[in-house]
């Protein structure tokens, strides 16, 4: 039982991420473009059947549905050097190739005239796996197709398949420089469908990746590859126990109950370290990899992937290290010694929790020059956690290091609340039928995500259990 | 030296005198009662002046007829000794060179017709036909003048005074003779043989020497001689009780030499090494015998006037005898009486017992042990006079040490030559050699007893062979227990000996050759041969086998003569070892079944196991029974089908169960218990793994099972927030969930404690191992720290099993209830499953099918009463121990409503848990905070477990 992942890909910014994180995941696994096993990859020990399957003539194709309304950026895939790894039956490009307009209602309802050929896709991908653990979907929440499409995806694929897990890998826009004028609309419904129909959701948060950019490439408009050149490293890195699989964390549905205790609660947030060239165009140097130094630098803020403020109340929930490298577990019991010592991590007051370490092996076909690399995911609070004292005036240096005002929801929650206050560009909205009665989905969606703020803040306090059992009280 | 020999003897003259009564008295009874004629008128000058044979005195010596009478004091030189013959004929025919031409013709058919006759045997010399010949009687005549043992010798000496009241001297009429020819007495007694100088008080005297001075002097000889022949009769018994046939004292000092195999198979009473022993002595004694002889014919020679003059007297002999061989003998005695006493247990009847009662004294000590007392005790005396310098007595103790070791060395050589002797089956009742495997092994017997590896008779099927099947032989029997049967120069090699030997045996046993084991050449090589190349300055030219021609000192401090030993043998231990190394690991694939092993209990292969364990937990799910023999081998055979990489030969590989089938799954994790998984580890390699390292392997497996049994279960809950959004629901649910990620909390922890670290330790000691094969400086050791692995294995679940395995094991357990619990009341939809069915589950019904299950539960007592009870039945003593109350509470199962039913339960559940994890805790914490490798790994178990309460 490989336990295989279906992995869907929606949107521009989807598509794009995947196609990079399947040109790792080839590189890794020693396939080459055309899918076939280079001779030289027989080292072994991995377990290329979670992510990909054999056709008949021994390729092997990614299990990946490619999905987007608009054909550009799945043509340059198509007319890429790993154009012949994908099914393309598996490929489904909007016949109009009008894209949704970033719109998230355009994406959602471009979404009910697609369902069938799209569900057929992942039922076919479904049927053909022997066990099958459960989907992952890559797509930003800023734009139409992602997060429109995305969203209405999500809900189906849930309630099609209510025992399988769904992961999400979801691109969280740069509140400061977001193109789309709409992104708070469109983010916060998908927030709505993320909360409600994801078992975990990987947060990729576009500020963050951009700061990374560039306190860790130094540069200061990253290109795009670039971008998804972190994004894929980080989503390689965070199945890399199953695709190499060992004592522990072997299974997605493991590592997902180890991260996150309850319900809504799946929000992760991601470290890594270190990225160097190997991974990242123009990457600084890191000299040394010690079990220590990349467990700490996990947990500095600045190499988050989400962009959050250190708060005093802010704790983890649960973290998890996927620490790749030959590494001597004695290490990795020392350094647990020092950052307890440190108190480098606060956790819940309500529950046990430490950090858990999961050791995996690198490929073997990839050379590094570094000896040790973490992917951290961790639960953590300040993913939506407030401050008391709200200011409103973006400054662009603020959010290039860990002195950002606003924790990722309630930034989208006030630039939401800024758009609906003055019922700004809904005329798009409105003309899909899902808005045409009425906006209550957008006010549903804010009180969704404020519910999720508040849980998260009680998550902070000890009472956290009794908390939700008073309100629940109440409610009856 | 003098000094200290002079300390030693003077309290012994006395003694001395006794002992020669007693010992070598019968040799010179008839002197006793014969008293020695008066010496007859000869005046020394004669005797010296080359002149012997003409004078009339002669006519008179043979007219006298008292010879006859005296037969018993003219102890023919021919006569005595019937057992040296050869070397007494020889010690005549020197003599006899100095006499003329035709005497020394004359002489062998005199001693023909001695045997053929033999009557009157201090007459015989004259035969009959003999006697008419004048001439010949001349000669006889001229010979018997010099005869000073007779009567009628006369000494140059004029003693023929009156008795004078005046002068004490005359009184009685003692019979003088000169000192050269007392010299040659006593020379003969040093050589054991009859004379008329040792029985003191009637000897005859020595006319310049006071009574008491001769007395003295007599009695310093009469003490070596003594210890002389002690030794020689020691000697003698040893043969006699060690041939069958008889050797050949000759031949048996030439084959000695170079250890023959032949007296192997001897059949014997006693040991090698004794025999070895006493040939050594009795190759000093004859040199120092031939020493006399030669002194004797150097006299001789310088009475013919052959060669140059020669001043003899009684002091210079007793100062040759001390320079030439120091305090050899007696101190070769003292150590044969040390060996005495510490052989023969009850010193009742021992004291009375002399040395040459050794060789058949009843003991009870193993022959191994008789060995390493001889040659420790010939070692230490060694070292001894070796530290005063006294090299005279130090070399001759080292070549008899030398030659004593030579058994032992041969079969150390042959032990490593040939290796353990292999026998087939599990035990003695099999013949030995007869088999396949006992290649190469030819027919060499058992092991002797003697050596200090024994067998213990175990097969060689059995996997405990290599550990067991052959060892150090332990000193039992002896009162103190400190001492081994190794001899002490081999002791610190012993280990690399036998694992060399054990690793010679095994590689015959695979087939190797003598080719391919590149026996080194010290198997052919004599001990003695070996210390001599190490001696200061080797002679290559020189037959070192002969003692006297080696010119330096031969004796070795015990730190060079371990070294020595070390030298020659390690190369050898360390070829073998590599060897097999080699063959271990390029022939049988040490690494690929250990890898496997490791994969298989350790799970180390996560695809596959992860694989076996979904189907396994699938068939617990399903109801069905999982525990079937052929369910579970072909669910993992099918499991290797399915992956790509042959990393383990599903054959090789047997699940059983063996566990009480009463007890549901479902309800505990403990039904895992009764799972056996074998790995059939190849012929040679099961010495490395065997049953019980593979039983502990077992054990862990059936643990991590058990662990990832719950972990499953408790996974399988999906936290979903479409379940919490149902009002109502959500807030209950939030106890679940806490509830949840606790266990989940506590399960991780202790997974990860015992895959990364625990299997870091076994891998650890595992890898100690590996280098240990890879050095192969001692494969015993090997063993050993295997066995220090299972101690530890053994030491950890000891402690676990006894409370804080149960304790864990009641979490795992409810880890299930829980389960149970949560999807009775929140219905199935919230769980994962991976299976294919669950793609065309529809969300609805199963909606409706949580309503169902919930007014179910709600209404049914007995399936309440039932988790009730098997939670009991999983940890009662926990509870007692804590004092936790978990008695059956009446009001349980009255509680109101089915909704806080669940919430009691969970948080009875919750409270329990509390206790449960603080037990561990603590538990692990006193494991952590005890000593050894043990506690370093609780330590982190210790660590992680504080942060339950962070």
């Amino acid at each position: 039982m490989p336990r295989e992942i279906v992995t869907v890909q929606l949107g521009q910014c989807g598509n794009q991420m995947g196609s990079v994180y399947w040109q790792r995941l080839c590189a890794e696994h020693g396939i080459n473009r055309e899918g076939i096993l280079e001779e030289w990859a027989t080292e072994g020990g991995d377990r290329k059947d979670v992510f990909f399957y054999q056709a008949d003539d021994e390729h092997y194709i990614p299990r990946a549905i490619l999905v987007d309304l608009e054909p550009r950026v799945i043509n340059n895939i198509l007319t890429s050097p790993f154009a012949n790894l994908y099914n393309p039956e598996n490929i489904f490009v909007s016949k109009d190739g009008g894209g949704a307009g970033n719109n998230w209602a355009q994406g959602y309802a471009a979404g009910e005239r697609i369902y069938e050929e799209v569900m057929e896709m992942i039922d076919r991908e479904a049927e053909g796996s022997d066990s099958l653990e459960g989907f992952m979907l890559a797509h930003s929440i800023a734009g139409g197709t992602g997060s429109g499409l995305g969203s209405f995806i999500l809900e189906r694929l849930n309630d099609k398949f209510p025992k399988k897990l769904i992961q999400t890998y979801s691109v969280f826009p740069n509140a400061q420089e977001g193109d789309v004028v709409v992104q708070p609309y469109n983010s916060m419904l998908t927030l709505k469908r993320l909360i409600n129909h994801a078992d975990s959701v990987v947060v990729l948060d576009n500020g963050a990746l951009a700061r990374i950019s560039a306190d860790r490439l130094h540069v200061q408009t990253p290109t795009f590859d670039q971008t998804n050149q972190l994004a894929s490293t980080v989503m390689a890195a965070s199945t890399q126990t199953l695709r190499y699989p060992g004592y522990m964390n072997n299974d997605l549905v493991g590592i997902i109950a180890s991260l996150i205790p309850t319900p809504r609660c799946h929000f992760l947030m991601t470290s890594y370290t270190p990225f160097t060239s190997d991974q990242i165009d123009k990457a600084k140097p890191i000299r040394r990899t010690t079990v220590l130094d990349v467990m700490r630098r996990l947990l500095q803020p600045k190499n988050r992937m989400v962009s959050t403020t250190p708060s005093k109340t802010a704790c983890y929930i649960s973290i998890l290290n996927i620490i790749q490298g030959d590494v001597d577990p004695t290490d990795v019991h020392q350094s647990l010694l020092r950052i307890r010592e440190r108190q480098l991590a606060n956790f819940i007051p309500w529950g046990p929790a430490s950090i858990q370490v999961a050791l995996t092996r690198k490929s073997p076909y990839i050379t590094t020059n570094h000896r040790v690399s973490g992917l951290m995911l961790a639960n953590h609070t300040s993913v939506a956690s407030v401050k008391a004292s709200l200011t409103l005036t973006p400054h662009p240096f603020l959010h290039t290091d860990d002195n950002g005002y606003w924790q990722l929801f309630k930034r989208m929650l006030d630039q939401f609340d800024r758009l609906r206050k003055r019922n700004a560009f809904l005329e798009q909205y409105k003309k899909e039928k899902m808005f045409a009665n009425g906006l209550e989905e957008f006010d549903d969606a804010r009180a969704t995500a404020e519910e999720l703020l508040k849980e998260y803040k009680a998550c902070e306090s000890p009472d956290y259990i009794s908390y939700g059992a008073q309100e629940g009280g109440d409610a009856t | 030296m003098l000094e200290c020999n002079g300390s030693q003897t003077i309290p012994e003259v006395v003694g001395i005198e006794n002992d020669f009564v007693q010992g070598v008295s019968s040799l010179y009874l008839s002197a006793l009662s014969d008293p020695p004629p008066a010496p007859k008128e000869l005046t020394w000058a004669d005797i010296l002046a080359e002149e012997p044979f003409e004078g009339d005195h002669w006519v008179g010596i043979l007219g006298s007829g008292s010879g006859s009478g005296s037969g018993g004091s003219t102890p023919s030189l021919d006569d005595d000794g019937g057992d040296d013959d050869d070397e007494e004929s020889s010690v005549d025919l020197d003599l006899g060179l100095d006499l003329e031409t035709s005497l020394r013709v004359t002489l062998p058919p005199e001693n023909l017709d001695l045997h053929g006759t033999g009557t009157g045997r201090g007459r015989s010399r004259m035969g009959s036909e003999w006697e008419r010949t004048y001439g010949h009687r001349k000669d006889v005549e001229q010979l018997q003048a010099r005869q000073y043992w007779r009567a009628e010798w006369k000494s140059d000496v004029l003693l023929t005074r009156a008795f004078d009241l005046g002068d004490a001297s005359t009184l009685g009429t003692p019979q003088y003779i000169n000192e050269h020819d007392a010299v040659r007495e006593v020379l003969m007694a040093l050589q054991g043989r009859k004379n008329i100088l040792m029985p003191f008080p009637d000897a005859p005297r020595l006319v310049h020497l006071t009574l008491s001075s001769q007395a003295s002097i007599t009695a310093s000889f009469a003490q070596t001689a003594t210890v002389l022949q002690h030794l020689r009769k020691f000697v003698s018994a040893t043969y006699a009780k060690a041939s069958e046939p008889p050797p050949q004292p000759s031949s048996q000092t030439q084959t000695q030499a170079q250890y023959q195999p032949h007296l192997h198979h001897t059949r014997n009473t006693r040991t090698q090494t004794l025999e070895a022993f006493a040939d050594a002595v009795d190759r000093e004694v004859r040199s120092f015998d031939a020493w006399c002889a030669r002194k004797e014919e150097e006299m001789c020679r310088a009475q013919m006037g052959m060669g140059s003059g020669l001043v003899v007297s009684l002091l210079s002999l007793e100062k040759g005898i001390r320079d030439t061989f120091g305090a050899s003998f007696s101190v070769i005695l003292d150590i044969l009486r040390t060996v005495m006493a510490r052989v023969s247990h009850s010193s009742s009847d021992t004291n009375e017992k002399e040395i040459w009662a050794l060789p058949s004294l009843p003991t009870h000590i193993a022959p191994a042990r008789l060995t390493s007392i001889l040659l420790n005790t010939l070692f230490l005396a060694v070292q001894e006079y070796l530290s005063m310098v006294d090299m005279t007595t130090s070399d001759t103790l080292m070549r008899v040490f030398a030659r004593s070791a030579e058994p032992v060395w041969g079969m150390v050589g042959r032990w490593l030559g040939n290796g353990m002797p292999v026998r087939e089956g599990y035990g003695y009742g099999y013949g030995y050699g007869g088999g396949v495997l006992s290649v190469g092994v030819g027919g060499e017997g058992a092991l002797d007893e003697e050596f200090f590896v024994e067998d213990n008779g175990v097969g060689i099927v059995d996997p405990d062979f290599w550990a067991e099947g052959f060892g150090l032989r332990d000193g039992i029997g002896e009162g103190e227990g400190d001492e081994t049967t190794i001899p002490v120069f081999l002791a610190h090699v012993a280990r690399d000996v036998l694992g060399s030997g054990k690793a010679t045996g095994l590689l015959r046993a695979l087939g190797a050759t003598d080719a391919d084991i590149h026996i080194h050449q010290f198997t052919t090589q004599s001990f003695s041969d070996i210390l001599a190349l190490h001696t200061a300055h080797p002679n290559p030219g020189q037959n070192t086998d002969d003692a006297h021609t080696v010119s330096a000192s031969v004796s070795l401090s015990t730190d060079t003569l371990s070294r020595v030993v070390y030298d020659e043998l390690q190369p050898h231990c360390e070829a073998t070892s590599a060897l097999l190394a080699s063959v271990l690991v390029n022939d049988c694939g040490l690494w690929r079944h250990l890898g496997a092993i490791e994969d298989l209990y350790l799970m180390r292969r996560g695809d596959a196991m992860s694989h076996f364990t979904d189907v396994l937990f699938a068939k617990m799910d399903s109801q069905q029974p999982w525990s079937d023999f052929h369910f579970l081998n072909s669910a993992f055979g099918d499991v290797l089908d399915a992956g790509r990489s042959k990393w383990i030969e599903s054959s090789l590989v047997r699940f059983s169960y063996r566990g009480n089938k009463d007890r549901a799954i479902n309800r505990t994790v403990k039904s895992i218990d009764g799972l056996l998984v074998e790995y059939t580890v190849p012929f040679p390699l099961t010495y490395v793994f065997g049953p019980r390292v593979l039983q502990t392997y077992g054990s862990l497996f059936v643990f991590l099972l058990q662990i990832r049994r719950a972990k499953n279960v408790l996974e399988r809950i999906l936290v979903r927030g479409a379940i919490a959004s149902v009002p109502h629901l959500g807030t209950e649910l939030k106890v679940f969930y806490a509830m949840r990620s606790k266990l989940s909390w506590f399960i991780n922890i202790l997974l990860n404690f015992l895959t990364t670290y625990v299997s870091l330790c076994v891998r650890t000691f595992i890898s100690v191992i590996h280098t240990e094969v890879l050095k192969f400086h001692d494969t015993f050791r090997e063993a050993k720290s295997l066995d220090e692995m299972i101690q530890l294995h053994d030491d950890q679940y000891d402690l676990m099993t006894s409370a804080l395995l149960r304790a864990i094991l009641s979490i795992l357990d409810m880890c299930l209830h829980f389960s149970d619990i949560f999807v009775a009341f929140a219905g199935d939809t919230t769980t994962h499953d991976i299976s294919r069915q669950s793609m065309t589950m529809k969300r609805h019904r199963s909606r409706r099918q949580r309503k169902q299950r919930r007014n179910i539960i709600g209404f049914s007592q007995s399936l309440m009463e039932t988790e009730h009870t098997s939670d009991e039945d999983s940890d009662p003593d926990d509870a007692n121990e804590f004092g936790l109350g978990n008695a059956p509470e009446p009001s349980y199962s009255m509680a109101p409503s089915a909704d806080g039913d669940f919430i009691g339960r969970i948080d009875k559940m919750t409270s329990e848990l509390e206790s449960l994890v603080k037990f561990v805790r603590r538990g692990t914490e006193s494991l952590a905070g005890g000593a050894g490798e043990a506690a370093a790994v609780f330590g982190v178990l210790a660590f992680a477990l504080e942060d339950w309460d962070l």
